[in-house]
């Protein structure tokens, strides 16, 4: 009787096991907490911790759990945390990196774990060979030639062109940026660059202003983008400056101080707009600051996810994949999200700008 | 392209090497050893004064003395911890020990601060004045003008007070230091404590021009390494001349051959420099007088 009873227990008890465990799945997170961009990673993680609770409290037939790796900003380390979500954690799906070069190091692992890809905007992530690939945000061609039409349409003609050298993404908006902006006649009078980690621009500072640019193109991470902006400002440079999506960054507006004038950038959400209003309350409630764009579409990457994994009502990859694929007008709180062919939601930027160290938003679009 | 906005400009970054590169010198002349470390000291004293200005709103000298108290205080404590146990072993233990020492600064200030860059804001020394015709920053002139008072102190105070003499003694010969009665540990902690501070001052004043990261003193480290080797390393007058000679080097790098050249060109006018001359511009050679 004593052993029929253990028995009955032990298979209760596994029987409990193995219910519990397929109730959860687990969502990866292959994000920069700590390096160079941490900044991205930390704010896109905070996004996904207050869309977590959310699920929670919404109660759906799976219970998500985040499992968060840190990739230190370093590709190799995207590899790594991205073999460690997939085989050891058993993710079915992995949000992240934040940055393109991270995100390509991961999908060169091909595998058949469908990643969503929240803020990088590389043009380079397309391809065949990217096939499980979902990105919630617009590509640099897109970023880069709105921004162009922007500096012209506020009236200027000459603009120079300043780089980060390793980044794909500066490469990508520069190139967007001057072909638009000659192609509407403007002139392109200087194309310049520096390398990531740079931080005295004092030379390359004055070959700008030797060129007379009205407008700069500044597509740049916030580390080296803030001290350019205060030795320009300190030089006496007194241009606009455009910019892309890293321009929203509080580590930007720290290092560039009173340079923090005239700026415009793309970005991907409207803080102003009626979609963001309810989340950011949530978002204040939460953290007591207003969500960065990286915060808003980390929340997105979350729910979008949930809403695949309940369309699907299959914790397999493969199905998740195929529903994410599927995905419609999904209402995020950055805008409504329909992936085209190749994996990319149809999304327009939209210009912030900041003047005298005030955010606003012009209203101009596409 | 203005030559001579570029030069000044030159003051501040030669000036930051100088005083970081004085610390190399000092650790070197006294125990030939490459404190690896040293950097890192520097990008603790630049969140010592971050903080001091950011939670007391200290005035500039007590940011600057604070960092530099903060950074002996971690110097000397280095030398006690780290490199002391050591000192009787072989001399690559020293040097894989200094790396690891250096590693574990970084990521405990990453721990601690986050690593995302910060803002060291010093309004005192923003602004320019204007001198002979040109804008020169504050902040450059405050970088210059420590640095030849911290070459010049150091050399009379090496030259003339006891304790000067004595460090100067253990370097010359530890052994018949030791037999004269100099307490040759407490020189070379003296050696820690001094360099330390140096490095605390450039700290907050890169920091001031620059940002603050974990990772910050990497670079110009390796810099004021490089100029400290360049002056003739044990030198004191040298390291500041190597300092502002690498960094005249960058400048004209980047002026003439564009701003990615900056740091190649540098370092292969460096090592040119050094194959002329081969004890570094203060000329000693092996064996020589150091200190």
């Amino acid at each position: 009787m004593a052993l029929l009873l253990c028995l009955l227990c032990s298979v209760c008890f596994l029987g409990g096991c193995k219910r519990s465990k397929e109730a959860e799945v687990v969502l990866g997170l292959n994000l920069e907490l700590s390096g160079r961009l941490s900044q991205y990673g930390n704010e896109c993680l905070r996004g996904a911790r207050l869309a977590e609770q959310e699920l929670e409290k919404r109660g759906l037939p799976y219970r998500v759990r985040l499992a968060v790796v840190d990739n230190r900003s370093e590709n190799s380390d995207s590899v790594l945390g991205f073999l460690r979500l997939t085989k050891e954690e058993g993710a079915v799906c992995v949000i992240g990196p934040t940055t393109s070069a991270g995100v390509k190091a991961e999908l060169q692992q091909g595998s058949q774990v469908p990643v969503i890809v929240p803020t990088a905007t590389s043009d380079s992530l397309d391809g065949a060979e990217y096939g499980n690939r979902f990105r919630i945000c617009f590509t640099d061609t897109a970023q880069g030639r709105a921004m162009g039409e922007c500096a012209w349409a506020m009236g200027y003609r000459r603009a120079a062109v300043l780089g980060d050298l390793s980044s794909d993404y500066s490469q990508g908006t520069s190139e967007a940026f001057c072909r638009r902006f000659t192609e509407l006649g403007g002139e392109v009078a200087a194309r310049l660059s520096y390398t990531a980690g740079d931080t005295d621009f004092s030379v390359l500072l004055t070959l700008l202003r030797d060129s007379r640019p009205q407008a700069v193109f500044l597509p740049g991470y916030d580390a080296e983008a803030g001290l350019i902006l205060r030795q320009a400002r300190q030089m006496g440079l007194d241009c606009a400056f455009f910019s892309g999506d890293t321009f929203d960054s509080p580590v930007l507006e720290e290092l560039a101080g009173e340079g923090l004038d005239k700026v415009y950038f793309s970005n991907h959400y409207d803080p102003q707009g009626e979609r963001l209003e309810e989340f950011a309350e949530r978002f204040e409630a939460e953290y007591g600051e207003f969500p960065s764009a990286y915060a808003s579409l980390g929340y997105d990457s979350v729910m979008l996810f949930a809403d695949a994994l309940v369309r699907a009502d299959s914790p397999e990859p493969q199905d998740i994949a195929a529903a994410l694929g599927e995905t419609e007008g999904y209402p995020g709180v950055t805008g409504d999200i329909t992936f085209d062919g190749r994996g990319n939601a149809v999304k327009i930027p939209i210009v912030n700008a900041i003047v005298r160290g005030e955010r606003r938003v012009l209203r101009m679009r596409g | 392209m203005e030559w001579g906005e570029q030069l000044v400009n030159l003051l501040a970054c030669g000036g930051v090497y100088a005083l970081t590169a004085l610390g190399y010198t000092l650790v070197f002349g006294v125990v030939r050893l490459v404190n690896f470390a040293h950097c890192d000291v520097m990008m603790l004293g630049a969140y010592a004064g971050w903080m001091l200005r950011r939670e007391w709103d200290a005035p500039l000298w007590l940011v600057l003395l604070g960092a530099a108290g903060l950074c002996a205080l971690a110097g000397v404590g280095l030398e006690r911890v780290v490199y002391r146990p050591l000192f009787t072993g072989r001399e690559e233990y020293l040097l894989v020990a200094a790396v690891g020492a250096s590693l574990v600064l970084e990521y405990a200030a990453a721990g601690i601060w986050g690593s995302a860059p910060r803002r060291l804001a010093l309004p005192e020394l923003e602004g320019t004045v204007m001198l002979g015709g040109m804008a020169v920053q504050k902040g450059a002139l405050l970088v210059f003008g420590l640095c030849m008072l911290c070459m010049v102190g150091l050399s009379l105070f090496l030259r003339f007070s006891p304790v000067g003499m004595a460090m100067r003694a253990v370097s010359e010969d530890s052994m018949a230091a030791r037999l004269c009665g100099i307490p040759e540990g407490k020189m070379v902690a003296a050696a820690f404590l001094l360099g330390s501070a140096l490095a605390g001052v450039s700290g907050v004043l890169y920091a001031q021009l620059y940002s603050l990261t974990p990772f910050m003193g990497t670079l110009p480290g390796m810099k004021a390494f490089a100029a400290a080797v360049l002056g003739g390393i044990g030198s004191v007058p040298g390291a500041v001349a190597g300092g502002f000679l690498l960094s005249f080097f960058e400048t004209g790098a980047a002026i003439l051959l564009g701003p990615g050249a900056r740091d190649g060109v540098s370092f292969f006018a460096m090592i040119l420099t050094l194959l002329l001359f081969p004890g570094g511009l203060a000329g000693r050679g092996k064996g020589g007088e150091r200190l």
